[in-house]
């Protein structure tokens, strides 16, 4: 090799090593540098999650969403945890994040459905985090697009816990009572009645439209936060099985909605529970009454109110002592009876004025499960029939659901 | 001649200092954006966490502090995060690597040897703090001295989560650090072909399939995995009083009906044994009427 080939072949291996150090270092500043900006996104996406858990959890009156600000007659817990109403947000709304004395505004990315969320529950991911039910939002500081986080918005909202101690199923009686505990059980019932909204949610996002498609879903927005009627118990059973959970059944109502005598006592002798569910009283308090007051409507919405009262959605006045609403009038409410499945409805409701022995709690009624005219229901109580006041085409029968959870 | 030499050391005095910086920033990234989606975090050896005692031993030697489970692409991944402690004039390092799962943090022999998911080096006294945040564990708090400069390192971990006691009016069972917010970055999107997926725990040939099985002696025969259950679970009668709960089922629930677990009623009222529960006609559980409460010889309580 001469002098000349062998300083051009120093050169060439010399520039090829400044040529490869200078790619090592420019591809590590760059990663470097990405590493950098999405510690910033993040930092700045983590900061804007209380504002976005806000919106989730407490849907501010203040905020216009389109048709939904016009429902009258709604109470405005039904915009709490309601992906709807959080959509009207994240359409509309970005927020704005101070981070290090900078402004920045974070915005949810539209997703293919057409939304800025999906729904998440058990059935739809295979991660084991994800919450019995809630929504996933993508979210992306503006004018950044490399980085964004997809957040959870579980529903803390729409559960109420059944408290561990001895209850009666049905009405009391005082020799053969039957008593059960939940002592080790943690269990959750829905608070509200499901609404039309829930059901055109599960008809979005379920895989057996066989189910679904016979389900007729008011067009207007404005009837979407009614308890959804016409379901079969096969569909009412899909249902909540799609969100996790099973129908509610008897017994767990009676303990939902019985008043406790004492409630620091949770291993009383006897049950001792009452016909209605904001008192433990055992009086019938209507027996000798011939004027029904029509300010006991919003938590008992009976026959004598239709007309005469507004029957609010969602309001939180027919509470029971654990907040479960909608009890006592309004719709009947189907449930599943362990010990006789025949017996599967709540029949207290507006069909029956105040004096009605069907308002009594722990009484159940027949229903056959899927017609909604006068003879898919037994309207007897023993051998005595006890039928609706008036005339009616079709009847209502709302339904909620109910789960087990895994901690103490 | 001299003055140059003086502006050469401040350059260079400079590009150190600048290039420390930038080290600790890096490593103060890679460790924030890893650990954000962090659900889980195990103390290898708690004592050396909150202590206020500077970790200084053994020497020289790769002391594993922590363990965390995140969430990632290919789903989850577990981190193992050591300190080579500094002995004399030879300053620690603090090294996050990934383990295979399952793996313990004290079975890797050589941190170096694995894949580093952020390192920085010129470490020493060294202190580790975890009750910060909304409760013990939800952010990880480190403080050391890189190069001379004292620093701070906070740690969020938002998928954190600790079951919670119920109580009346409860909504949910868990605490978060944000409380009903997790953070799944990279899940894969809503395929719902999953449905069809082993993991779809229902009913086969007629039998309640359970998701957790609790012997009559109160042992756990098969682990929990109800959380697992696309639809759900629901709880049998069987060793119903144990600390863990009873044997437990995927739905859909049909307790109560024939073949079926027997519904739980409860027994702590009636203050039964363990062992005076798996008989004919159990005062502990509930079938459908014209149906008996049945003991079967895996000691379980169905209906028949």
């Amino acid at each position: 090799m001469n002098r000349k080939s062998f300083f051009v072949a120093v050169l060439l291996s010399l520039t090829l090593l400044c040529g490869c150090a200078s790619y090592y270092y420019l591809f590590h500043q760059q990663k470097n540098s990405r590493t950098l900006a999405k510690e910033l996104n993040y930092r700045i996406l983590t900061k804007s999650l209380l504002k976005y858990k806000k919106i989730w959890n407490e849907a501010p009156a203040d905020f216009s969403c389109g048709e939904w600000k016009k429902l009258v007659d709604v109470d405005l817990n039904f915009f709490r945890n309601n992906p709807d109403y959080f959509e009207c947000f994240l359409a509309k709304g970005r927020v704005l994040v101070r981070f290090n004395g900078k402004k920045y505004y974070v915005y949810a990315v539209k997703k293919q459905n057409g939304l800025h969320y999906r729904i998440v529950t058990k059935a739809t991911s295979e991660n084991s985090l994800t919450p019995s039910y809630g929504v996933e939002v993508e979210l992306r500081v503006a004018g950044r697009k490399k980085d964004s986080l997809r957040v959870i918005f579980e529903d803390t909202f729409h559960e109420t816990y059944l408290p561990q101690r001895k209850y009666g199923i049905g009405p009391f009686v005082t020799s053969g009572d039957l008593n059960w505990d939940n002592f080790g059980q943690s269990i959750l019932i829905d608070k509200y009645q499901v609404t039309y909204r829930d059901i055109v949610e599960w008809k979005y996002n379920s895989t057996d439209r066989k189910q679904t498609n016979s389900i007729d879903i008011p067009k207007s927005k404005k009837q979407w936060a009614k308890p959804a009627i016409g379901l079969s118990t096969l569909q009412m059973n899909q249902y909540c099985q799609f969100r996790g959970k099973e129908l509610l059944q008897s017994h767990i109502y009676d303990a939902a909605t019985f008043h406790p005598v004492d409630l620091d006592n949770d291993r009383p002798l006897k049950v001792v529970r009452g016909p209605y569910s904001w008192t433990f009283r055992r009086k019938n308090i209507f027996e000798h009454i011939d004027q029904f007051n029509l300010k006991l409507c919003t938590r008992f919405f009976v026959a004598d109110c239709r007309g005469n009262a507004p029957y609010e959605l969602y309001d939180t006045h027919s509470s029971s002592w654990i907040g479960m609403y909608q009890i006592q009038g309004g719709n009947m409410e189907a449930v599943r009876n362990v010990l006789d499945k025949k017996n599967n409805l709540i029949l207290s409701s507006f069909y029956f004025d105040y004096k009605s022995p069907w308002h009594e709690l722990g009484l159940r009624g027949k229903w056959n499960g899927e017609g909604i005219g006068y003879n898919s229901f037994d309207w007897s109580i023993g051998k005595k029939s006890y039928p609706p006041l008036g005339e009616f085409p079709n009847f209502k029968v709302g339904f909620r659901c109910m789960r087990y959870l895994d901690v103490p | 001649m001299y003055r140059n030499f003086s502006v050469l050391i401040i350059l260079t005095f400079l590009f150190l200092s600048c290039s420390k910086e930038k080290q600790f920033n890096l490593f103060k990234a890679e460790l924030f954006n890893t650990l954000i989606t962090s659900s889980q975090l195990q103390l290898v050896e708690p004592e050396r966490a909150d202590s206020n005692v500077v970790i200084v031993r053994p020497p020289l030697t790769w002391v594993p502090l922590f363990k965390v489970t995140v969430e990632e692409k290919r789903g989850r991944g577990e981190l193992c995060f050591f300190y080579r402690t500094p002995h004399r004039k030879v300053k620690g390092i603090l090294k996050l690597v990934e383990v295979e799962y399952g793996q313990r943090c004290r079975t890797v022999l050589d941190p170096l040897g694995e894949t580093s998911i952020a390192n920085i080096e010129g470490v020493s006294d060294l202190l580790l703090f975890t009750k910060k945040g909304t409760f013990s564990g939800a952010e990880i708090t480190l403080t050391f001295i890189h190069n001379d400069i004292n620093r701070s390192l906070s740690l969020p971990m938002y998928n954190m989560s600790k079951a919670i006691p119920l109580k009346r009016f409860s909504g949910s069972g868990r605490s978060r650090p944000i409380n009903g917010i997790s953070i799944s970055s990279d899940l894969p999107l809503l395929d719902k072909n999953l449905h069809k997926g082993d993991s779809l725990l229902l009913q086969k040939n007629g039998e309640a399939i359970s998701c957790h099985r609790v012997s009559s002696d109160c042992e756990t025969v098969d682990p929990n995995i109800c959380n697992r259950c696309r639809y759900g679970w629901f709880p049998g009668a069987s060793g119903i009083s144990c600390p863990q709960g009873g044997t437990k089922y995927c739905r859909p629930n049909q307790c109560g009906e024939r073949g079926m677990p027997a519904c739980p009623r409860g027994i702590e009222h009636r203050r039964y044994k363990i062992e005076d529960i798996c008989i004919a006609d159990s005062p502990a559980a509930f079938c459908r009427a014209g149906l008996r409460v049945i003991c079967t010889a895996k000691k379980e309580l169905i209906c028949l």
